[in-house]
């Protein structure tokens, strides 16, 4: 195991940092839409937290952060000027199985972002609701707006654990997309799952229709693309060249 | 030994790079590899780290090269196979985790021959500075067999010949070099067999010292075997200078 975590290691420094910084990039640009928003509105009429979120256009913040940190997590993929893959199928271990642990690298740093805007938006509702008229809020209002908002309720789902799953089960999809995305350009094949899964996953995320069953179906579809990832990246090909 | 039995390969779109090698290299002796653009240099080594699939046998002391021993070769190429974000420092502590027999002595005076910094990282590196950093990582891989294909291309000429000097002085009696190459009279008194390779099979295979005991240069032998026209030059002027008037 401990060879395959030094296999790893030259991945996680191109990304790890890269993630980090975009996910904290989009939570100041989250944090500054939501400000901008609450400075121009009007004293008369006090704004709720879900309508600051709704029109803050945070769940968009969200959507193209996402898609930036899947951009970062294929960059070992990229072998500009070098083709690492010749190292890396020197080395004692089974690159099918570095592949998929670097999937499961990758959905970790996806959860990182994940739980970095999560803490931003409870920052932000926290603040809001610390400062907003007491008349106008309660000790239920944040637990109110998880369900309100479909942003909100699908980075906090609360009990619901539907959208939970659909949400685990989205990084591991994506994080094994992005492994599989480097590990075919190795091979010198091409892999194209990776954008229509993020952009799916950029789009759906805030997307909140009251029902469970949807999200269960999400996930099932998202298990069964991680099945044909694990496939794809521990089976032989006839076309290695 | 490393031993080639009838290595084939055919690329998907058609084209025949290896058309039967049969090949042996045994330890301490130091290769040439010569062909022509296209004769399959760098489809072999290839084939013999298992980067591409080939029909035939390739073995290495009589196994099969597989991830158990695939340790014992190195690989330099010229389209580079380190790490752009990573530092020199970075490559070494990695490669001693992957290659128990890495040489610390030996990169470490070669980093200092070449004089790279040892924290930046490689990407920041001059086109000549990688292709150095490239070959000191295969020469201290620990590596008993040590591919090079191309490996200074884009270096001057002075560091080229240094660097052949100071390797002669490095070897030990049991690493093997295979250097594919365009430089024939650069290496001739480097190496000690030349393979030539034309149309995907082994068209020449003689020692130094043979060509030496015969009184022909490597020069000489290479052109007898790819019937190198001497007159080419003038007859392709003399159509040129037809075709003008």
């Amino acid at each position: 195991m401990k060879a395959y975590l030094s296999a790893l290691s030259p991945a996680a420094r191109l990304t790890v940092w890269k993630t980090l910084l975009i996910s904290l990039g989009a939570a100041v640009v989250q944090a500054a839409l939501f400000f901008l928003v609450l400075s121009r509105w009007s004293e008369a009429s006090p704004p709720i937290l879900e309508t600051l979120i709704r029109n803050g256009r945070l769940s968009l913040v969200f959507a193209a952060g996402l898609l930036l940190v899947c951009g970062a997590l294929v960059l070992p993929g990229w072998d500009r000027g070098s083709k690492t893959g010749y190292t890396l199928r020197r080395l004692s271990v089974n690159e099918g199985k570095f592949s998929l642990l670097l999937g499961v690298q990758n959905a970790l740093l996806l959860l990182v972002y994940w739980a970095i805007q999560l803490i931003a938006l409870l920052l932000l509702s926290e603040y809001f609701l610390s400062t907003a008229d007491p008349a106008t809020v309660s000790h239920q209002s944040l637990f109110l707006a998880c369900y309100r908002s479909p942003y909100l309720h699908g980075l906090l789902p609360l009990a619901d654990w539907a959208v939970l799953l659909r949400n685990l089960s989205g990084c591991l999809v994506l994080g094994l997309a992005c492994s599989a995305f480097c590990h075919h350009r190795r091979h010198g094949r091409k892999s194209g799952l990776l954008l229509p899964l993020a952009v799916v996953a950029a789009v759906g995320f805030p997307v909140y229709a009251g029902n469970p069953f949807l999200s269960l179906s999400s996930t099932i579809i998202f298990l069964l693309i991680c099945l044909y990832f694990w496939k794809s990246l521990t089976g032989v090909h006839e076309d290695e060249d | 030994m490393l031993v080639l039995s009838d290595v084939k390969k055919t690329y998907r779109q058609g084209t025949q790079a290896l058309a039967g090698v049969n090949l042996s290299l045994g330890p301490g002796e130091i290769v040439g590899l010569f062909g022509e653009n296209g004769a399959g240099k760098t489809t072999l080594m290839k084939c013999i780290l298992g980067l591409l699939r080939y029909e035939g046998e390739i073995t290495l002391d009589g196994a099969p090269i597989t991830p158990k021993n695939i340790a014992r070769l190195s690989f330099a190429t010229c389209e580079h196979s380190f790490f752009p974000a990573l530092t020199a420092a970075g490559h070494r502590d990695f490669y001693r985790e992957h290659f128990p027999t890495f040489r610390n002595k030996r990169f470490a005076a070669l980093m200092d021959f070449f004089q790279l910094p040892l924290n930046k990282t490689i990407r920041s590196f001059s086109a000549g500075q990688k292709n150095q950093f490239e070959v000191i990582l295969a020469l201290s891989q620990g590596a008993d067999y040590i591919l090079m294909d191309e490996p200074f291309a884009g270096n001057d000429i002075f560091n080229r010949e240094d660097f052949y000097k100071v390797l002669l002085g490095i070897l030990e009696p049991n690493e093997t070099i295979l250097l594919s190459t365009h430089l024939l009279e650069e290496v001739q008194h480097f190496i000690g067999r030349a393979v030539l390779l034309h149309q995907g099979v082994v068209a020449g295979d003689m020692t130094t010292s043979q060509l030496e005991d015969e009184g022909r240069s490597l020069m000489d032998y290479v052109k007898e075997i790819y019937h190198y026209q001497s007159d080419r030059v003038s007859r392709a002027l003399d159509q040129l200078t037809d075709q003008k008037e």
